[in-house]
């Protein structure tokens, strides 16, 4: 194996994607090459240390809040009366009839302005939820179409 | 039985409206989940209120679920586009969004502190573990939201390339080329520090 074979399967090595034999190839040429070796050492060192980062735990009642907010949820008017396609149409036709609804409240008052403003932000925020389901869609395998790539 | 087919067990349940098998599945996932948003947008208390919308989506969403799919890849699926969402919703209050994240900023270094505390009773260690927390926190949350998922998934919930592929829609070379990415930018930012 050479160093541009090598320093090319940083990331599979890592992640324990290399099959035994080329792994076994891999650590050898590392092992003999200086330059190698100090890439390697630097790039996993990074994923190592990323490791050790501590994140919250969960607080005592966790569960138990969560099936109270659930409840509460479930108490709130049900948003699940329309078909997904419909959905849709109703959120389309409502960013576009609250931004035209937003545009002339601005061109009114200031005051009008800023209560158009939160209801479109509003209306935005739960547009947004409905992405959520979307995307749930896309898992179910129903669109074919991966995106190649992302950011 | 493994944990996959468990949690597909339990989902199944919760299908058909049972509380306890819900309540089990918040159990299982709730560290995972809570973790992952926290480590998007370093605030504990909004890590915690995300995921309690993450796991009401996911009982509203129960009847979408097939057993064909693995439960944990369609977990991360709602806690994706929870953190993506949050983040919009941040950029549309703007001046709110600045405060969050010196706050959580501040959270962090206070949650790395304790760990740095617990970890070494050398105060200079502790101080030294403390600071490579908040930067690694920083530098995690500073990615680009498809590269920092990846890295999560992969690093810290043991998930495949192929199933952080389910996770973003993408590719598994896509995903392979964002860890790579997001590798290099994490070694960049926390070059003398590891
Ligand atoms: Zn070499």
């Amino acid at each position: 194996m050479n160093c541009k074979e090598t320093q090319a399967n940083f990331d599979e090595r890592l992640d324990s994607r290399l099959d035994v034999a080329y792994s076994a190839a891999f650590d050898a040429h590392v092992a003999d090459c200086p330059t190698c070796a100090a890439q390697w050492r630097a790039y996993a060192g990074v994923w190592s240390a990323v490791a050790r980062h501590v994140a919250t735990e969960p607080s005592t009642g966790f569960a138990e809040r969560t099936l109270r907010r659930l409840d509460e949820t479930l108490t709130e008017k049900p948003r699940g009366w329309l078909a997904p396609l419909w959905r849709w149409a109703l959120a389309g036709s409502l960013i576009v009839t609250l931004s035209g609804a937003g545009w002339l409240g601005w061109q009114r008052t200031h005051h009008t302005n800023m209560q158009v403003e939160a209801y479109i932000t509003a209306q935005q925020d739960r547009l947004e939820d409905f992405d959520v389901v979307a995307s749930l869609h896309l898992l179910n395998g129903n669109n074919p179409h991966e995106k190649a790539n992302v950011n | 039985m493994n944990p996959s087919d468990a949690d597909a067990e339990l989902m199944l349940r919760v299908r058909r409206g049972d509380r306890a098998a819900f309540r089990e599945l918040v159990e299982r996932h709730q560290r995972g989940v809570i973790q992952t948003i926290h480590r998007a947008i370093g605030d504990a208390w909004e890590a915690e209120d995300l995921a309690q919308r993450v796991f009401v989506q996911v009982w509203r969403s129960a009847g979408r679920y097939e057993p064909t799919a693995k439960f944990t890849t369609w977990l991360f699926t709602i806690v994706h586009n929870t953190i993506l969402n949050e983040h919009r919703r941040r950029a549309r209050r703007g001046a709110e969004s600045l405060d969050a994240l010196a706050q959580s900023d501040e959270e962090t270094e206070t949650l790395g502190a304790q760990f740095a505390d617990a970890q070494s009773p050398d105060p200079a260690r502790a101080a030294s573990e403390r600071e490579l927390q908040a930067r690694i926190g920083a530098a995690i949350r500073r990615l680009p939201d498809n590269q920092r998922t990846a890295v999560v998934l992969c690093r810290f919930e043991g998930l495949s390339y192929e199933e952080i592929a389910k996770v973003l829609h993408c590719s598994v070379p896509a995903v392979k080329s964002l860890l790579h990415r997001a590798r290099e930018a994490l070694k960049e930012e926390l070059q003398g520090w590891c």
